[in-house]
């Protein structure tokens, strides 16, 4: 069986551990053999990071292979565009419109860059573009957005409803699992729209 | 403890499964100084053991504690981010030499690419400097099943042992079967002079002791089934270290692989697997400390001395990509037309750090002497007030340095935690030799980079339970300096009054920056309750 890559990236703080750990979890209690690997520490303190979850019948590398990813989850623009390069060639983008502007940017030597998913559309990527920060702000939590994300991921990935809702319960702080249960369920209803 | 997942498979965190590799081999003891990417070893024993846990205020003194314990005949596990080793060497070099009674193991976690370090050296030269043996292991399961060898092995030899780990098994998360907890070992503290005092008339024989183990090492090593050859005839072939094995296995059944996870071993180990081989790679993560071995025995040794893979960075599972044909196939390059900004870390919103660089870059420093935590982000835009960063607790004594030359306004800026843990000698050094300088202490109650834990200022021990509780006022006081201040940051104008008074005072003069970072009142309350629902879950219905 083959192994499905997702990576997940963003900007430090936006919650990429939780979601990555929520598929891990996902992907162990559907009975795959899974690896995940993400960064702590210095990196965490608003800079660019990465999580990358690989789950199939075996897994050796908890690193996904530049040019075999075949999810590519973004939970920011630019880190969306930076890390296209370990998605293949026909992968899948899933990208949160979120822009953060990094403070030390010289816009002179690299502008924040526009179109995101133009470009990665043009790039030949599946792109599902999302406003999850609005409606994560609707729903009366902006962060909620990484959740919201999962739930259009949770489409195109076999695991049950139920086992997806069971992992966030575990996952989450218990007096936030309401509310992002909803906020996945947001997710779905969107990507249940555009698949 | 969640004896209840016995022989339950879950997924674990790396640093967790060798906590619990640490608490089913019936430690007695652990401890630690917070350091990325080990931290996470002694926050899950501290969740999920009964006994004593400690958060120590830095890795010599975390060592000398584990070895305490084993003196006493207990199992003691010591964990440290690499560059934590240099600073708890003093300890194991010699206890090396005498030898351990209870178990002793010293899981190190190595940071390739540097993630959170300032450097990325390679641990297996310190295993191989102190002559302990190394385990290495390639994933969460690995890392719980060798933590538990490893106190047998330190056991059986009288030695410590050392854990070799790195990023990508710390923070990666993999499946692992859950196995019994070893009843802990009795009390036997007995007098051993001989063999617990390291004096002249001792040490040649500890030292001789020590060379004479090795042989028992490399016997061990090779029953232990540690280090594995498949081969089969192949062609080409792959001596893959640790977190290796896993990145040699996806090439693909065409390669041989000589699986290395134990030091120090018999060299003819390496020389049956090259022999025959028409190419073979190393795949370590560091130095190329197993290419010099296998380049004696093979002139077809192919990685980090022959240049084809970099010494610097992590490995990754790309590195042997380009060198393997059809690999690519089918791959395009999708890098963007235009460069895009980088994206460095930066002080989190609300950062009291943040406040007080904008006073103190008001009040132009002539030269910033920085330290290891958040703050060293104070080096980067838009602050641009950190000159320098070397390692823990060495910016008040580079301050003094250029302030011993003639310089005037030099500035220290270290953390409460950094300089509790090795800014005390640097300080009383200054004091002592007459140095003139402003020591800015940015006491944010806690040791925040590494994810808020506790620290003898805040009288909190790594269980969230009430431990002894130091004032950094008496300490700096006790320490002779000239004058102590403490501000609150976010009264920027009255902080930048009093750190331009004292830049251009005489002496040593303190200057405490008093704020907690801004996720640490949240982080400790919780850690509170979790300490008493963890360990006292009888308490849970109060």
């Amino acid at each position: 069986m083959e192994i499905t890559n997702v990576l997940f990236s963003g900007v430090g703080g936006q919650g990429i551990i939780l979601a990555s750990k929520i598929l891990t979890k996902c992907a162990f209690d559907s009975g795959y053999m899974v690896k995940e690997s993400e960064l702590h520490g210095m990196a965490q303190r608003g800079g660019s990071v990465t999580s990358h979850v690989r789950f199939g019948e075996e897994v050796y590398s908890p690193l996904i292979h530049k040019g075999k990813a075949d999810f590519l989850v973004a939970l920011e623009e630019l880190e969306g565009l930076r890390y296209a390069f370990y998605l293949k060639p026909d992968g899948k983008v899933i990208l949160n419109q979120k822009r953060v502007v990094p403070s030390s940017i010289n816009p002179a030597v690299a502008p924040y860059p526009e179109d995101v998913k133009h470009q990665l559309e043009h790039m030949g990527f599946h792109v599902d573009s999302v406003n999850a920060f609005e409606i994560a702000n609707n729903l009366g939590n902006p962060k909620l957005d990484n959740i919201i994300v999962m739930g259009i991921l949770s489409r195109y990935l076999p695991f049950t409803i139920s086992t997806w809702e069971t992992v966030i319960k575990e996952s989450v702080p218990v007096k936030t699992i309401e509310i992002n249960l909803v906020a996945f369920g947001k997710g779905r209803e969107i990507a249940e729209g555009k698949t | 403890m969640k004896l209840n997942q016995v022989n339950q498979e879950i997924i674990m965190l790396g640093d967790d499964a060798i906590g619990r590799g640490a608490i089913e081999a019936g430690i007695s003891l652990a401890t630690s100084y917070p350091g990325t990417p080990a931290t996470q070893i002694l926050e899950y024993i501290a969740h999920n053991f009964d006994g004593e846990v400690e958060w120590a205020v830095n890795e010599k003194v975390s060592l000398e504690t584990a070895i305490g314990a084993s003196y006493a005949g207990k199992r003691a596990l010591c964990s440290m981010k690499h560059v934590g080793l240099n600073v708890a060497s003093d300890a194991l070099m010699t206890a090396a030499y005498l030898g351990i009674k209870g178990g002793l193991v010293l899981a190190v976690s190595d940071d390739p690419s540097a993630y959170s370090s300032q450097n990325e050296q390679d641990s297996r030269f310190y295993a191989k400097f102190a002559k302990i043996p190394c385990l290495e292991p390639c994933d969460s399961q690995e890392a719980k099943d060798m933590t538990i060898m490893a106190f047998e092995l330190s056991e059986k030899m009288g030695l410590p042992v050392m854990l070799r780990t790195v990023t990508r098994i710390c923070h990666a998360y993999s499946p692992v079967r859950l196995g019994t907890v070893r009843e802990q070992n009795p009390l036997l503290l007995r007098k051993d002079p001989a063999n617990m005092i390291a004096v002249p008339s001792n040490v040649l024989r500890c030292h001789r002791n020590l060379i004479e183990k090795q042989e028992g090492l490399r016997i061990w090593g090779e029953k232990s089934g540690l280090n594995r050859t498949f081969k089969n005839g192949r062609k080409k072939g792959i001596i893959a270290c640790g977190i290796g094995y896993v990145y040699a296995k996806e090439y693909g059944p065409e390669y041989a692989i000589l699986k290395i996870s134990y030091y120090p071993f018999a060299e003819t180990l390496i020389k049956d697997f090259v022999e025959g081989l028409e190419e073979i790679w190393v795949l370590e993560e560091g130095e190329p400390f197993m290419e010099e071995i296998a380049r004696r025995y093979s002139t077809k040794v192919k990685g980090k001395i022959s240049g084809e893979i970099s010494i610097t960075g992590e490995l990754g599972p790309d590195v042997l990509s380009e060198y393997i044909p059809d690999w690519n196939t089918g791959q395009r390059s999708y890098m963007p037309s235009k460069p895009l900004p980088a994206r460095p870390p930066v002080l989190c919103p609300g950062c009291p750090h943040s406040k007080l660089y904008t006073a103190l870059k008001a009040v132009k420093p002539t030269f910033t002497a920085g330290d290891i935590g958040c703050y060293t982000l104070g080096a980067n835009p838009p602050y641009q007030i950190v000159d320098t960063c070397l390692c823990m607790g060495a910016g008040i004594s580079k301050a003094a340095g250029i302030s011993k030359q003639g310089v005037k306004r030099v500035a220290a800026v270290i953390g409460d935690s950094t300089f509790i843990h090795s800014g005390i000698p640097a300080l009383i050094n200054a004091v002592y030799n007459k140095a003139n300088i402003l020591v800015l202490i940015l006491d944010n109650s806690a040791v925040a980079m590494t994810g808020n834990q506790p620290t003898p200022l805040t009288g909190i021990t790594a269980k969230g339970e009430e431990g002894g509780k130091i004032s950094l006022e008496e300490l700096c006081r006790s320490c002779g300096v000239n004058s102590i201040e403490v501000v609150d940051p976010f009264e920027v104008e009255k902080t930048k009054a009093i750190l331009k008074e004292k830049l251009d005072a005489q002496g040593v003069n303190v200057v405490i920056s008093r704020r907690p970072c801004v996720f640490v009142t949240r982080r400790l309350a919780k850690m509170r309750r979790k300490a008493i629902t963890h360990i006292h879950p009888e308490k849970r219905a109060q």
